[in-house]
């Protein structure tokens, strides 16, 4: 039995040691102490710190640490012994490489081991040379000590006869020649504890004044995060020969109030909030206020950098991202809140095509500048949005979505034309600039635009698509004093509707418009409007001439009148003459101001 | 059932009053002196000695600034008769605090609630707030409390408070502060001392709190691995630093106690600089129980840090 149990005991062994790759009986590793006498004081060991110098070797997978007094003959045995044992192993790569791996390892040990060393040394010389400039100075209890020590040894002191405690002590007191003397500080820690006092007196005088507190002192110091607040009114008084929007005109509904075509009103009361939310992303928040109450018209974050920016790849790493409700980027004119456009209303194509107010929805969107050339730059934008508006309205064709979202593609060109190089002189000498004088820009944009309908009743899904084309010209006087500018601009727009019968309905309009600056304060323009409407039969076109006087840039006057015809099947032909007067006022934080104001007043 | 709901009442009356005894109390004509972090803790024991009894809202080695206003904390401060906070901005959770507490004598503006600003220069005041810029401290830089001369500021505004509040102990707190002012500005000549060989060395951060301790000790702060208070590192701007630091020859960051570990280790790996774990108040590591064992720490891990390469590196 115990033969059996033996044996079992022997073969479990073989195996594990098979197994672990290691001999059956390892080599122990031996710690050798260093010397005893090496261990004194750091005094007597100050440049002789051989017992720190350790000469690390290896055996095997285990760390041997020698004395420094025979380091070489170890190391030399121990390596000996590796290299026997690495010769009548079986060759084995993997052995090999972690054999390696720690020989470089007990390299950078070495290394490391021979700088703090080092470091220890310097320490302990500074140490040392402090000390010896020192004067040590005996304690009173020392003195104490040694004096009855001599005085139980027989020892005479002079001056004095016993030594008692009290006795001790009162000739210290009185004994002048045994009066410590005080350790002469240096002049650094003298003019160290003068500086030190001199800025502890600063601090003592501005102990007067009250610092910030809690409460409503902070509160108002951090109010100075709040955002930029800017409010802007939008006053205006119509009358018209239009009949009401009793389904035979397309006057926009919101100039007339309860059908009543001669009014004063407000159109909007725009509460706008922009700041910094991080360093990463800006917020902007616009509330507008109307007869109908309050809605949100845009509200929505804009991110211009990211945290993760450099995990994204690099074509992704300058898209900027706009999450939140945002007016589509459409064309120019969808972009402009109502109370910054160059005209009263809307042109009709954008009314009949985007929507009344414009085409605002809620999503997301990911825009891009792609540089072309030293002249020409290019963005595209890509939205995904709902295809209804926020509230649940109905929307009107054609982006009337219902459970489809609506997805917008934007691509635009632009450039920059500087002024001719000899402008200036010409200018000099009393010339009236030229065209190719003046700063000018081009922007050149296509949109493409689609979303689905689907039927109730069938559960058919019928799609809508929407083109447009936009081109915009802008010429601005180069002379410092003139603030003559031009203006041209135009839009169109194509739609496919899916019909319920199986057909597609085609429908185009556009606009254009053309502005003059001829004084700094003065603007005057033409809209021309021809439309088909996206859902009837029919057609519109309006001529609309304006004028706008910018009293201050935050206070604008403006008298435009329209000619507006329309036939619609069913309807018949209809011609309205409208007139507007419009106030514009804005305050609060400085607000953006309209595109084609160039950014000069 | 009566004799068993009378039984379960007495264990309930028993386990309450075992659990009242438990509370800490202050003995009679002790202070209870509350602070919102340990330095403030530390000086206030040391002044007030026997008179007070002392308590910190928050330990040594949190973040400051995101420690949560518990119902505990109100608790404790609802019988605090001196309230001690580092005011600024730093501390923004004291103020729901102090309003869920209810106590009047703590409140702003009383002498009880004691701002230890006061006095205090402060650097890094922003020209320009904004949300873009991080997490701005708008009136400056808060973290005035790791400059010793600030340290010995705010003892004498605990000190005046104490005195007010405690009439009656009055030259006792003279007496402890004039006995600590004396230590401390000893070790205070001490300390300059001995990083004045390495006046000009130059060390990178974590977060934004060395402004105070670096011009006091004479050190340069080349940067800090949050590109902007209080926002996360991002991979482009640790490249950044650790490119700074090879190029300035700069070995030591110091590393607040509560920052991401990891983050700085690698920073460190890459510009082979040296790690020193940063506490911003007392206590944050192990042996700095009291301000001058705290800049003891702080000093003695900067010259073990700095080792033999005393001297400005331009």
């Amino acid at each position: 039995m115990s033969c059996r149990l033996l044996s079992i005991f022997f073969v479990n062994a073989l195996i594990v040691s098979f197994c672990c790759d290691q001999p059956l009986l390892a080599q122990k590793p031996r710690f050798i102490p260093p010397p005893s006498k090496q261990r004194t004081s750091k005094a007597s060991n100050a440049g002789k710190m051989d017992w720190i110098n350790a000469e690390t070797v290896k055996s095997g997978d285990s760390l041997v640490h020698h004395s420094g007094s025979r380091p070489k003959e170890a190391a030399l045995r121990q390596k000996a012994s590796v290299s026997e044992l690495s010769k009548t192993r079986p060759a084995n790569r993997r052995h090999k490489d972690r054999l390696t791996q720690l020989a470089q390892r007990i390299e950078q040990m070495e290394t490391r081991h021979r700088r703090e060393i080092r470091l220890l040394s310097q320490q302990i010389e500074r140490l040392q040379g402090q000390l010896q400039t020192r004067r040590v100075q005996p304690t009173r209890a020392t003195i104490v000590r040694e004096r009855s020590m001599k005085s139980m040894s027989g020892e005479r002191t002079p001056g004095i006869l016993h030594v008692s405690k009290q006795a001790g002590k009162k000739r210290l007191k009185q004994d002048p020649a045994r009066k410590q003397k005080k350790v002469p500080r240096s002049s650094d820690d003298q003019s160290t504890e003068k500086s030190i006092e001199e800025l502890l007196q600063e601090g003592e005088s501005r102990r007067a004044v009250k610092p910030p507190e809690l409460g409503a002192g902070l509160g108002a110091k951090l109010s100075a995060f709040n955002p930029n607040i800017s409010l802007i009114g939008d006053f205006f008084g119509v009358t018209s020969t239009a009949p009401d929007g009793n389904g035979r005109s397309r006057i926009p509904l919101g100039f007339f109030n309860d059908g009543d075509v001669d009014t004063f009103s407000f159109r909007e009361i725009e509460l706008m909030g922009t700041a910094a939310i991080d360093p990463y992303s800006d917020a902007l928040v616009k509330l507008a206020f109307n007869n109908g109450g309050v809605e949100i018209e845009e509200a929505y974050a804009l991110f211009h950098d990211y945290q993760f920016r450099d995990q994204l790849p690099k074509w992704m790493q300058n898209v900027q991202t706009k999450v939140g409700q945002f007016r589509m980027a459409f064309g120019p004119m969808n972009l402009v809140d109502e109370h910054d456009l160059p005209t009263v209303d809307q042109p009709l194509a954008n009314q009949r095509f985007l929507g009344e107010e414009g085409l605002i929805r809620a999503g997301v969107s990911f825009s891009k500048i792609l540089p072309i050339s030293e002249q020409w730059t290019s963005e595209l934008i890509l939205q995904i949005t709902n295809g209804e508006p926020l509230g649940g309205e109905p929307g009107s064709a054609p982006f009337a979505g219902i459970e489809h979202p609506l997805g917008l593609l934007h691509y635009e060109l632009s450039r920059d034309y500087q002024p001719a190089s000899d402008w200036k002189s010409r200018h000099e000498a009393g010339c009236e600039p030229r065209l190719q004088d003046g700063r000018r820009t081009l922007t050149l944009g296509s949109t493409f635009a689609a979303t689905g309908n689907r039927v109730e009743t069938s559960g058919e899904n019928l799609y809508s698509l929407v083109e447009g084309l936009n081109a915009t010209w802008q010429w601005f006087d180069p002379r410092p004093d003139s603030y003559r500018q031009y203006l041209l601009q135009g839009e169109t727009f194509f739609s496919q509707l899916d019909q319920a019968n199986d057909g597609v309905r085609f429908d185009a309009g556009g606009y254009f418009l053309a502005q003059m600056r001829f004084k700094r304060q003065w603007f005057v323009g033409t809209r021309f409007d021809i439309t088909e409407f996206p859902d009837r039969d029919g057609f519109q076109t309006a001529v609309t001439p304006y004028m706008t006087y910018f009293m201050t840039e935050f206070n604008r006057l403006r008298l435009q009148y329209q000619f507006l015809h329309q036939e619609i099947d069913g309807a018949g032909r209809d011609n309205a003459h409208t007139v507007w007067f419009q106030l514009v006022f804005a305050y609060g934080a400085h607000p953006p101001e309209p595109y084609y104001l160039g950014a000069r007043f | 059932m009566k004799t068993r709901s009378w039984r379960n009442f007495g264990i309930l009356v028993a386990g309450s009053l075992i659990l009242l005894a438990f509370q800490s109390r202050p003995a009679m004509g002790q202070l209870n002196v509350v602070t919102t972090t340990p330095t403030y803790l530390s000086l206030a024991k040391e002044l007030g000695a026997e008179h007070v009894q002392v308590k910190s809202l928050m330990k040594g080695g949190r973040n400051v600034h995101n420690i949560l206003p518990t119902p505990s904390k109100m608790l404790a401060m609802r019988n605090a008769d001196l309230f001690i906070h580092s005011g600024l901005d730093l501390e923004l959770w004291v103020t729901q605090l102090l309003r869920g507490c209810r106590n009047r004598r703590i409140q702003p503006g009383q002498p009880a609630n004691v701002n230890a600003a006061r006095g205090i220069k402060l650097k890094q005041v922003p020209m320009q707030i904004s949300r873009s810029k991080g997490d701005l401290h708008i009136y400056g830089n808060p973290h005035y409390q790791l400059d010793p001369i600030n340290v010995i500021l705010i003892a004498r505004t605990i000190r005046d408070a104490l005195k007010k509040v405690d009439a009656a102990n009055a030259t006792d707190y003279d007496r402890h502060y004039k006995k600590w002012e004396r230590k401390m500005k000893k070790k205070l000549v001490e300390w300059l001392k001995k990083m004045r060989p390495y006046k000009g060395m130059k060390i990178v951060g974590y977060h934004n709190v060395l402004p105070y301790f670096a011009d006091r000790f004479g050190l340069k702060v080349i940067g800090y691995v949050e590109p902007k208070p209080g926002i996360t590192p991002t991979a482009s701007h640790t490249v950044e630093l650790v490119n700074k630091m090879r190029k300035e020859g700069c070995h030591v960051m110091l590393v607040n106690t509560w920052a991401n570990q990891a983050t700085a280790r690698g920073v460190s790996q890459r510009a082979g600089a040296t790690i020193i774990a940063f506490p911003e108040w007392v206590g944050g590591v192990k042996g700095t129980g009291d301000c001058i064992a705290f800049f003891d720490y702080q000093v003695n891990s900067l010259v073990k840090a700095f080792g033999g390469k005393a001297g400005a590196k331009k």
